[in-house]
């Protein structure tokens, strides 16, 4: 692919002299060859004995962590094992496995030029560090999801969480994340909705879009129920994280106005107000005025949010959003190295059982429903999330230098994201088994106070757990907030256990607070962007739907088409929120599972076109490295969906629920189980309609593209109906490492390429002269 | 050299690629993207100017939204 250079004088057509000039070119100073020749990169890669003995390393002391972690019955399990056997276990899995699936499934041509060569445009198709667009796609992928789902999961014992955060990740998350980046690169970074339409056909791609867009709505409620159910009734909350508004706008202002493009230094400087806004957060919250502002009660901060979220979502980018993005990306991978560090250096010891009582019933008060399918319904995004496929094949595909690198970009950045859920899990059983029993039970099971808390907690029947009402108090005091009572939703049980750990590495007992304030911000701040962006992505796919039946649609900067569709966005997730907030059932516990199972149903949805692409491409058994969790998968979300819709135990089943609610009423009773009054049994009516509603819509959406996609993949593994989408064959002229560190035969054949590059810059793409 | 000493020479190298990095993933090398694919393509015309070019980023921002994961 060459440039044409303005200076040639043209002897026939600008395209001949191109050419003609592009072939004297080669033939005269060819390019290096694109990769390293195959003969000496299986030479780098056979066994030597240091090999073998390290990988023997890794894995005795991977064998050790496990073992201690789910075989050892002592009295205590140090955190620090769960570190050991989690690492050893992905580097294990990406070295072995990840290699298997690349070699039988993928087979990356690195002579193969990728979009970001090709479609080379400065902008969106540039070709980018490897080690770059790896932190950029973790950045863009990492979330609120593998934090609050295994603190949810842990009222089943750390283990269970634990194995299928690990197990689920290794081979379910990461070949799924792996393999949708493969397949979007290989279509010129195609999304995932076309992909879906391309493979699927009309019928299976409509089923994805709908699928797709109402999962979008209910992630976006919960996440946003998550934050309202974290800064409720806390005026330190509702201050640190309200002040992120006018830092964000500060900075937005500050690059537009004041200095363009010096993003690393406003960062800083929103990074600094931030910390700011958290420490003076004790001195407002303990004031008068402060109280008086910024006290406020869920439902009301349920309308806050959903004010701002229709406000952020129509401003211009530069207001709000893009600040806030390398606000909360900066906080995230800070936040994720600190607390990486903090368990290495503090190795909290975990006094929770590995396996505790709730495991074999389904009667849990942080979530209903058994083990399978609940479990890995609750853990969601920690090991499998199809939410990272829709991400994931939005940007990443076009920067990506070469094909064999997507092993570490796709399927490493999964691991990672496994390992933030690992050290969330860790935080959440670190402390004590009581406090997240009165942490996470619904309010109108404790009662709201710390009396109510600690009966209820010791009514629990948990072995070794006695709580009182002084030791609930005390931590939230410890803490700085009021009342830690039900304050569901997991990400304030999280900040606990963050603040229980960092401040023995920072800080000391008096720093407890901040730590605890910092850990709700940075939720807080990265789940405000998923939102805003959320919200964003919605209103788009939404306008393209609306512009087949009225055109004006499709042109972005008609304003008034814009504050419709937000709106219309807006009040979609909004109004899931506001009534999981009012829920009497306690909103966020009976709501997480359908975050959940849509998570899931949307990982199904991309694992099933993954099928589709290989089974066409002449794949026979190593498809079972994509069946096999596939059927896990849809085997999870099925039964679970099918349990939400049909289990006649209310606790479990939504329309069960709604059923004995109705019969209530009409029986002339005045108060059932959690609702102690009429209203509140009419709100259980109505939200249970809701919630077993989209129950239905999502499972009928993903069982037609499991059955679309199982048809096809049969067609085509009996030879029929066989379609190649990918892009066309490009010779690439482009040359970088594989892997994290280049071998010794990159390097060589980088300084090839680099002095033949300093003869011809113009097919310097990458033009910043490093490897 | 000894050790220390040149471990001392590596140190800017080491905070430049950290500035790399640090640019690379917040996105804020963009701009340097930009001119580069200015000068490989043999553009004739001026290349925008930082301040233009951010402008004109973030307005392509808002007509091609880019989700954050959960």
């Amino acid at each position: 692919m060459s440039p044409s250079h303005p200076e040639d004088e043209p002897t026939g057509s600008p395209d001949q002299a191109a050419a003609s000039s592009t072939a004297a070119t080669d033939l005269a100073d060819p390019p290096p060859p694109a990769a390293v020749d195959p003969e000496e990169v299986a030479r780098h890669n056979r066994w030597t004995p240091a090999r073998i003995a390290i990988w023997a390393l890794i894995a005795l002391l991977g064998g050790i962590g496990w073992f201690m972690v789910a075989i050892a019955r002592g009295e205590t399990v140090n955190g620090l094992w769960f570190v050991f056997a989690a690492v050893c276990s992905y580097l294990i899995a990406y070295r072995f496995y990840a290699r298997f699936v690349e070699a039988r499934l993928v087979r990356p041509d690195d002579r193969r030029a990728t979009p970001a060569e090709y479609s080379y445009d400065g902008k969106d198709f540039v070709p980018t560090d490897r080690r770059i667009l790896f932190g950029h796609h973790f950045a863009a992928i990492a979330g609120a999801g593998p934090l609050v789902g295994p603190v949810l999961a842990a009222q089943m014992g750390y283990l269970p969480g634990t194995i299928w955060i690990v197990v689920g990740a290794i081979f379910a998350g990461a070949v799924q994340d792996y393999l949708v980046l493969v397949i979007s690169t290989r279509r010129n970074g195609r999304s995932l909705g076309k992909m879906a339409r391309d493979e699927l056909g009309l019928i299976g791609g409509i089923a994805a879009f709908i699928a797709t867009l109402s999962i979008m709505l209910i992630i976006i409620a919960i996440l946003a129920m998550v934050v309202v159910n974290s800064l409720g009734e806390s005026a330190w909350g509702v201050y640190s994280v309200g002040l992120t508004i006018p830092i964000a706008i500060f900075m937005g202002i500050y690059l537009r106005y004041l200095r363009p493009g010096k993003v690393f230094e406003v960062s800083m400087i929103g990074v600094a107000l931030l910390l700011f806004a958290i420490a003076s957060g004790r001195w407002v919250s303990e004031s008068d005025w402060g109280q008086a502002l910024f006290h406020l009660d869920r439902p009301t901060l349920a309308i806050i949010v959903i004010v701002y979220g229709f406000l952020a979502a129509v401003l211009p980018v530069w207001v709000l959003l893009a600040p806030r993005d390398y606000l909360s990306t900066f906080m995230k991978i800070g936040t994720i190295a600190m607390l990486a560090i903090a368990i290495v250096v503090v190795q909290p010891v975990i006094t929770s059982p590995a396996v505790s009582e709730f495991a074999s019933r389904d009667d849990g008060p942080v979530f209903t429903g058994s083990l399978f399918p609940f479990l890995f319904v609750t853990i969601a995004c920690g090991a499998l999330s199809g939410f990272h496929a829709m991400i994931g094949s939005g940007t990443t595909p076009k920067l990506v230098e070469k094909e064999s690198q997507m092993r570490m970009i796709g399927y490493g950045g999964m691991l990672m994201e496994s390992f933030v859920a690992i050290m969330a899990l860790v935080a959440a059983v670190s402390i004590d088994r009581g406090i997240y029993f009165a942490m996470n039970s619904a309010a109108t099971a404790t009662g709201g106070t710390p009396e109510g808390a600690a009966a209820f907690v010791n009514s629990l029947g948990l072995t070794g757990v006695h709580v009182d009402a002084a030791t609930i108090e005390q931590t939230a005091q410890a803490v700085g907030e009021e009342s830690i009572v039900s304050r569901t939703g997991g990400a304030p049980t999280l900040a606990v256990g963050l603040a229980g750990i960092m401040h023995k590495l920072v800080g000391g007992a008096g720093m407890m607070a901040f730590w605890y304030h910092f850990a709700i911000m940075f939720e807080a701040l990265f789940i405000l962007t998923s939102v805003d962006a959320g919200t964003r992505v919605a209103r788009f796919m939404l306008a393209d739907l609306l512009g087949g039946v009225h055109e004006r649609f499709h042109d972005p900067s008609w304003r008034v088409g814009a504050w419709l569709t937000t709106g219309l966005m807006v009040l979609g997730w909004g109004s899931i929120l506001y009534m999981g907030v009012n829920d009497p059932l306690g909103g966020i516990n009976t709501l997480f599972p359908l975050f959940g199972i849509a998570n899931q149903l949307l990982a199904a949805i991309a694992l099933s076109i993954c099928m589709v692409v290989f089974a066409r491409k002449g794949r026979t058994w190593s498809l079972l490295i994509i069946v096999v969790p596939l059927v896990f998968t849809a085997a999870v979300t099925l039964t679970g969906s099918y349990q939400k819709i049909f289990s006649s135990n209310p606790k479990i089943g939504y329309w069960a629920n709604h059923a004995a609610f109705k019969e209530a009423l009409a029986a002339g009773k005045t108060s059932l189980g959690l609702a102690k009054d009429v209203d509140a049994m009419n709100a259980v009516v109505f939200n249970t309609f809701v919630q077993g509603s989209l129950s239905i819509l999502f499972v009928v959406c993903t069982i037609i593209v499991l059955v679309v996609a199982s048809w096809r993949t049969i067609q085509a593994l009996m030879g029929r109906n066989i379609i190649d989408t990918e892009a066309p064959y490009v010779e690439s002229e482009f040359f970088a490492p594989t892997a994290m560190l280049p071998t010794p035969a990159e390097k060589e054949l980088g300084a090839q390429w680099r002095e033949w590059l300093d003869r011809h810059p113009e097919k310097d793409l990458e033009a910043a002269g490093h490897h | 050299m000894s050790v220390p000493a040149r471990a001392a020479a590596k140190l800017p190298d080491l905070l430049r690629e950290v500035r790399r990095f640090a640019r690379g993933i917040l996105g804020s090398d963009a701009y340097d993207k930009y001119l580069a694919h200015h000068r490989v393509t043999g553009c004739v015309h001026a290349p925008m100017t930082e301040r233009e070019f951010w402008r004109w980023k973030y307005a392509q921002q808002d007509a091609s939204p880019e989700g954050r994961c959960c």
